[in-house]
């Protein structure tokens, strides 16, 4: 396993102080100190901020830490930031993080897997809401280092309702209170991204978007 | 067995369970007990669920009173239907009902998921997205979180049209 860390640059500049306030899930930029702003994925800007990159006490600040499972170089850390990034910044956010890789590990991020085959109900706007909750899924378990192990998105169709919902599917390395508790520590994360939906959005993921939590 | 004014279904939503853990625990169970199995176990949970917030067999569940939890559910996207209006009610619980309603509602989800896969699809293939190999290990896993939920499900507050208003 390939550790990348970046140090952080403090400062105390609005727009990284912007993206604490916003929270996960409403994240749309971030800057460093001396840098241009960019636009950053949820999920990036997620996982760095949980990793403490722009929150928390100053003495905090000072480092951010993400691991993931293959070599730094390949194109597994590419995919991972280029969920909604072009890939030239995806790049260009590996570079920096290139110059101070190597020390502790706090996440293992499982890759978000799609079904192959296109479904009607796995819309853009489905798709884009999945992937927010994937990433404060991710995100919460990068927290309490609980051991996810597959994230994959499935199409559940019930025959009694006729009705279908894309379903993200989580499985873990755990027991089942262990998995239980896990799920519940998301509920006020998803309150609060849910409540900041648009009324539309938030009926579109409430009625096409499920999650589930299954423990090996 | 003795039935109570205060909670018959109660009662019966035990004894589902325990037939469900009965079926999972016997070496000698085949496919299709364990699918009655998954089946039982989620209508211990569901039935707990309506009858705690709806009364004895839903009897609070009036037409007037499923009239304006379809309205609430609709307004909040959630799915209506005769179980996902109740799975839907667990969502819309106020804080100060319960702790986790969006979660709880999901995992009963989940095993509303796994009764319709085990009493309607009878394709292997439909399992091919749950990390279980077989309905032996399907069934347990279901019976198991059926366990866990009937619990936190009878302590669930009764209905109250305002509450889910607010």
């Amino acid at each position: 396993m390939t550790v990348v860390t970046a140090k952080k640059r403090i400062d105390s500049g609005t727009e990284q102080t912007k993206l604490i306030e916003n929270k996960i899930g409403h994240v749309s930029e971030f800057a460093e100190s001396g840098s241009e702003s960019r636009q950053v994925h949820p999920f990036a800007a997620s996982v760095f901020e949980s990793a403490g990159f722009f929150g928390g006490p100053a003495n905090m600040l000072t480092q951010a830490t993400v691991s993931v499972n293959t070599t730094y170089e390949s194109q597994h850390w590419d995919q991972i930031l280029d969920i909604g990034m072009q890939s030239s910044d995806a790049g260009t956010m590996s570079r920096e993080f290139g110059e101070t890789r190597g020390e502790a590990t706090l996440f293992n991020i499982p890759t978000l897997k799609w079904p192959a085959k296109a479904h009607p109900i796995l819309t853009d706007r489905v798709r884009e809401l999945v992937q927010t909750l994937w990433a404060i899924v991710v995100s919460r378990s990068g927290q309490l280092g609980f051991p996810l192990r597959e994230t994959v998105v499935s199409v559940f169709s019930d025959p009694v309702e006729e009705k279908s919902k894309a379903v993200l599917r989580l499985t873990c390395k755990a027991n089942i209170s262990q998995a239980l508790a896990f799920w519940d520590s998301l509920e006020p994360d998803l309150q609060n991204w849910v409540g900041k939906l648009s009324e539309h959005d938030q009926s579109t993921f409430l009625t096409k978007v499920s999650m589930r939590v299954y423990w090996l | 067995m003795a039935i109570t004014k205060s909670g018959p279904q109660l009662l019966i939503s035990d004894a589902y369970l325990a037939l469900a853990s009965d079926i999972v625990r016997n070496s000698e169970s085949q496919e299709a007990a364990l699918r009655t199995a998954i089946s039982r176990a989620y209508y211990s949970v569901y039935l707990t669920v309506r009858d705690r917030l709806f009364g004895c067999d839903g009897v609070g569940l009036t037409n007037n009173v499923k009239k304006k939890l379809e309205k609430r559910i609709k307004q909040r996207g959630l799915s209506t239907g005769s179980h996902a209006n109740v799975i839907s009610a667990v969502a819309l619980l106020p804080a100060k009902g319960i702790t986790t309603p969006m979660t709880l509602s999901q995992q009963i989800d989940e095993l509303q998921d796994a009764r319709i896969h085990a009493d309607y699809n009878f394709g292997i293939d439909k399992l091919k997205d749950v990390p279980y190999n077989t309905w032996l290990e399907y069934s347990e896993k279901m019976v198991a979180l059926a366990s866990q939920l009937l619990p936190a499900t009878k302590r669930l507050p009764s209905f109250d049209l305002d509450m889910f208003m607010l």
